[in-house]
């Protein structure tokens, strides 16, 4: 059996499904026990099937919150973007429970009115936070960018109309302030440090005909990478938004910067604390003073290498015994640099 | 500007969904210091949740 802790989610949930799977062993032994063990007096536990029926119900009216709590820690990267939908389905739980509550069949019973009045009280605790959601903009932020939804979501029922445009027009000077006036400063997301190809097209700045033209869209008023993304019809096919941006990046550079600072905020507080964890793992009481850049890129790399499955395999060369020191010293600085750039080209070449 | 971590909201509207049956005590350590707790018309679901948990305490019940 197990038992509900105030400090353990869901802990409430678990203890009431355990008890519905031992119900009849549960049962039995309390009949069994009852005049064996009058010591103990078990018959204060008997559970009555009207009891029975109250935890059936707490199991069901907990269960959907109990699904997505699990699912948002479970995840390593729980997106912002879905903190929305998230709050819509689980007003949407409360409301069927409300509706479940009021049929004439559990209305007449004496508990219903009390499991209806606490409903009504967790709706009012969520749409405390709600309520805090409008403020931070990183959230609607987040929709927006996110390809294959951008105003999708606002244009439901859930929301009132005017914050579709409300969101947009707020996301969009945002953009324009923080991202697009910095464009001579920041270097664009798609350049990396690997060599630039020789490019055809690289002498377009100093082509009289491409300036010619982009004279002309400034005087027209051309839209800037928002306005084009919006424009642009939303991606059809369900993909993970980072892969989304990292493919189309070049052709929105300084949105895609947007998206990365905007993606970076997470949902919950489970990976980060999965990530202290780690942390932890790795800075070792023997291993105090390593560098934070040391241990960020081990984190990374460790964390590339269990996404690809792969070990890292040391090789350890015996090599030859006749060696003089010069040789020997060369091989050790060729193996090193060997290593280093290895390394180097894995930080590189990290998922976002 | 202040995230708030959205599982930490689940555990607190459940928790405050107990607290309105009488299910878990009430605490005076809530987020923002303003516990309600609804005088619930019956006790059963507290009895019966007190039951569950004596039965859980049951060092010799070995199902």
């Amino acid at each position: 059996m197990r038992y509900d802790v105030p400090t353990r989610w869901n802990s409430a949930y678990l203890m009431l499904t355990r008890a519905c799977y031992l119900r009849r062993s549960i049962d039995q032994y309390i009949h069994d026990q009852v005049e064996e063990a009058k010591h103990l007096n078990l018959s204060n536990y008997k559970i009555s099937k009207a009891e029975w029926e109250q935890i059936e119900t707490l199991t069901t009216i907990l269960l959907p919150f109990k699904n997505l709590s699990v699912k948002l820690q479970k995840t390593s990267r729980p997106r912002i973007d879905h903190v929305f939908w998230a709050y819509e389905v689980l007003f949407n739980n409360i409301d069927d429970l409300q509706a479940m509550l009021a049929r004439p069949r559990n209305h007449k019973k004496t508990w219903a009115k009390s499991l209806a009045t606490a409903v009504e009280q967790m709706r009012l605790k969520l749409s405390k936070y709600y309520q805090k959601t409008e403020h931070p903009f990183v959230y609607s932020d987040a929709v927006i960018l996110e390809p294959s939804g951008k105003l999708l979501l606002f244009e439901q029922d859930s929301f009132e109309p005017h914050y579709k445009g409300k969101y947009s027009q707020e996301c969009r000077e945002r953009y324009v302030n923080y991202y697009e006036s910095m464009a001579s400063e920041l270097r664009p997301l798609e350049e990396t440090r690997k060599r630039k190809r020789v490019d055809e097209d690289s002498d377009d700045e100093n082509d009289e005909y491409y300036r010619a033209l982009a004279r002309a869209k400034e005087l027209r008023g051309v839209q800037n990478e928002f306005d084009l993304y919006l424009s642009a019809p939303i991606a059809l096919k369900k993909k993970d938004p980072l892969g989304w941006w990292k493919i189309n990046a070049s052709s929105y550079p300084h949105l895609a910067r947007m998206f990365r600072d905007t993606f970076a905020v997470p949902a919950t507080g489970a990976g980060v604390e999965r990530e202290f964890s780690k942390s932890g793992r790795i800075v070792t009481p023997t291993r105090a003073r390593l560098n934070h850049t040391t241990v960020s890129e081990t984190m990374m790399v460790k964390g590339m290498l269990v996404r690809r499955m792969q070990e890292l395999k040391h090789q350890v060369d015996d090599g030859d015994v006749s060696e003089t020191d010069d040789e020997a010293e060369q091989e050790e600085t060729a193996e090193a640099e060997h290593v280093l750039n290895l390394w180097q080209t894995l930080v590189d070449s990290h998922d976002v | 500007m202040h995230i708030n971590c959205l599982d930490h909201v689940i555990n607190l509207a459940v928790q405050q969904f107990l607290r309105s049956i009488r299910v878990v005590k009430a605490k005076d350590d809530d987020e923002d210091g303003d516990v309600e707790v609804i005088e619930s018309e019956s006790e059963s679901f507290a009895g019966t949740l007190t039951k569950v948990r004596g039965l859980a305490k049951v060092r010799f019940l070995v199902l």
